[in-house]
């Protein structure tokens, strides 16, 4: 016993299969066009089609047919949304939305399909005009990209290198290179019948070094960042390719302007930034303080703090710190004005490698944090900045 | 007295409706835009503007007697009413409204 809704889904979908009307004819009622307009439109393409096809021929005729056929679908298709009943709209709406779906679709995959290969290109150092090759030791693969027409990338594993001119260097057929000694050298990068020549730049860099400590405040003036590059005799190599980040960007974040980098501390804690530069890698510490109003009676959480001063000529401002062991510092603001003496009274203390400008103390009972503006005969010799103490025990 | 306001092709069409008379179909209509403005409107365009001016109530439309040839097809003619009499003597008194004045320019017959 079947269904009495499945048998009607039959009966519609036999009726459908019976239909016998003419392509144009069905095409154009689906669209929800109305019967009068579609018989009218389509006897008068038929008429004139019969004149064209005594006169000039069947092809000619069918031709024809065709085309007005198709111009006239957009003006049909708009008067019968505008007319027709909101069921018809619907109909024409997912019609619609089905043609255009399946044309994007079609579109979109024709966009996909790759072409053959029409381009070779080197990503070339856009200041240094070639490859920058810094490894001493290992090769590196030459960065060429192979594209077709449209952009799209291809496989590089058919394209082959040789040297040309300029330092010896050592490149494989599928492009690794090794420099053998400093200098600018050629290589030609070929595919089929295109081909390209790329500068390539041996600049070895045996050592890099940077800031061993950076310290920051939050909320206080971003600091530069700056590293140096030398080669096997020490002496600087500026053209460089590597990378420079800042292991965990919630404590500081890295900028680059103009060529320049900048570090803007976002929350108390320490990050690193790592610098590679070819086979050579260093770090640098940074240390970010969270701002306070005063550096005494501080909580057992507060482990990174940062006072600011300012002080006219003469003038002095003291904490009493509780015992413990700490770095202390006087990190800039944003006035950019001399900053002042630091003295620590009442601790031990050691100048803190590698650059003295920060205090390594210890202290068994409580000790002073001093901060002084020498006596200068002009009052514009006012200094600021930043007192701040990193609580190690 | 209400104006009807007529598109460039549906003044067109009305104008080749009134011009064909009993002949006025959509076919007849197309040949005879394409001979005096020598563009070919499409037949899809002609019937919808027939039908955008039937809907104004400026022509009506009638089935012909079938065609005397075997399975002869009837022909949907369009018939000028009084209203769309009206609406042609409305658009040439505009017509002339808009271009008086402009006559002086047109440069004289060699």
């Amino acid at each position: 016993m079947t269904h009495p809704a499945v048998r009607k889904r039959f009966a519609s979908l036999a009726a459908r299969h019976r239909d016998r009307r003419p392509v144009p004819e069905r095409l154009l009622s689906a669209m929800g066009i109305a019967p009068a307009l579609v018989e009218s439109v389509l006897g008068d393409l038929a008429e004139e089609r019969g004149r064209i096809a005594a006169s000039h021929g069947a092809r000619a005729a069918h031709w024809w047919y065709m085309r007005e056929f198709l111009r006239s679908v957009p003006p049909l298709a708009w008067s019968a949304v505008r007319h027709l009943s909101p069921d018809a709209r619907l109909r024409f709406g997912a019609w619609l939305a089905s043609g255009t779906l399946i044309t994007g679709l079609a579109v979109f995959l024709l966009s996909l399909r790759d072409g053959p290969p029409a381009r070779l290109v080197a990503d070339v150092s856009p200041l240094a005009g070639g490859v920058v090759v810094n490894n001493v030791r290992r090769p590196v693969q030459l960065p060429l990209r192979v594209l077709d027409e449209a952009g799209h990338a291809l496989p590089t594993t058919d394209v082959r290198y040789a040297w040309v001119s300029g330092v010896p260097v050592t490149i494989s057929p599928d492009g690794a290179l090794s420099c053998e000694r400093a200098g600018d050298a050629v290589i030609t990068a070929s595919l089929g019948s295109l081909a390209t020549n790329v500068r390539v730049l041996c600049r070895p860099v045996s050592s890099v070094i940077t800031e061993y400590e950076v310290g920051l405040v939050v909320g206080g003036p971003s600091g530069g960042f700056t590293f140096l590059a030398h080669d096997a005799e020490g002496r600087p190599v500026s053209a460089l390719t590597g990378t420079v980040t800042s292991r965990d960007t919630s404590v500081v974040a890295l900028h680059v302007k103009e060529g320049r980098y900048r570090l803007t501390a976002r929350s108390a804690g320490t990050g690193f930034v790592d610098v590679t530069i070819g086979e050579k890698r260093t770090a640098a510490r940074v240390t970010a303080y969270a701002p306070v109003a005063t550096l005494e009676g501080l909580r057992p959480g507060q482990r990174r703090v940062a006072a600011a001063v300012r002080l006219a000529p003469g003038a002095t401002r003291r904490w009493r710190v509780a015992p413990g062991t700490y770095t202390i510092e006087v990190l800039p603001d944003h006035d950019g004005r001399p900053m002042p003496q630091l003295f620590v009274v009442e601790a031990n203390c050691l100048p803190a490698p590698p650059d003295a400008r920060s205090h390594f103390c210890a202290a068994a009972w409580d000790f002073w944090v001093i901060a002084h503006a020498p006596p200068e005969a002009s009052a514009a010799a006012a200094r600021s900045g930043y007192v701040a103490l990193w609580r190690r025990d | 007295m209400s104006t009807t306001r007529l598109g460039t092709l549906e003044l067109a069409a009305l104008l080749a409706v009134a011009r064909l008379g009993a002949d006025a179909y959509g076919l007849a209509v197309r040949r005879d835009l394409a001979a005096r403005t020598g563009r070919e409107h499409s037949i899809g365009a002609i019937y919808t503007t027939l039908q955008r001016l039937e809907d104004k109530g400026l022509v009506t439309s009638s089935a012909s007697d079938p065609l005397p040839v075997r399975g002869g097809r009837s022909r949907r003619l369009f018939t000028l009413t009084g209203a769309g009499t009206r609406a042609l003597r409305e658009a040439e008194r505009h017509a002339a409204t808009i271009w008086e004045g402009v006559g002086r320019m047109r440069p004289r017959p060699a």
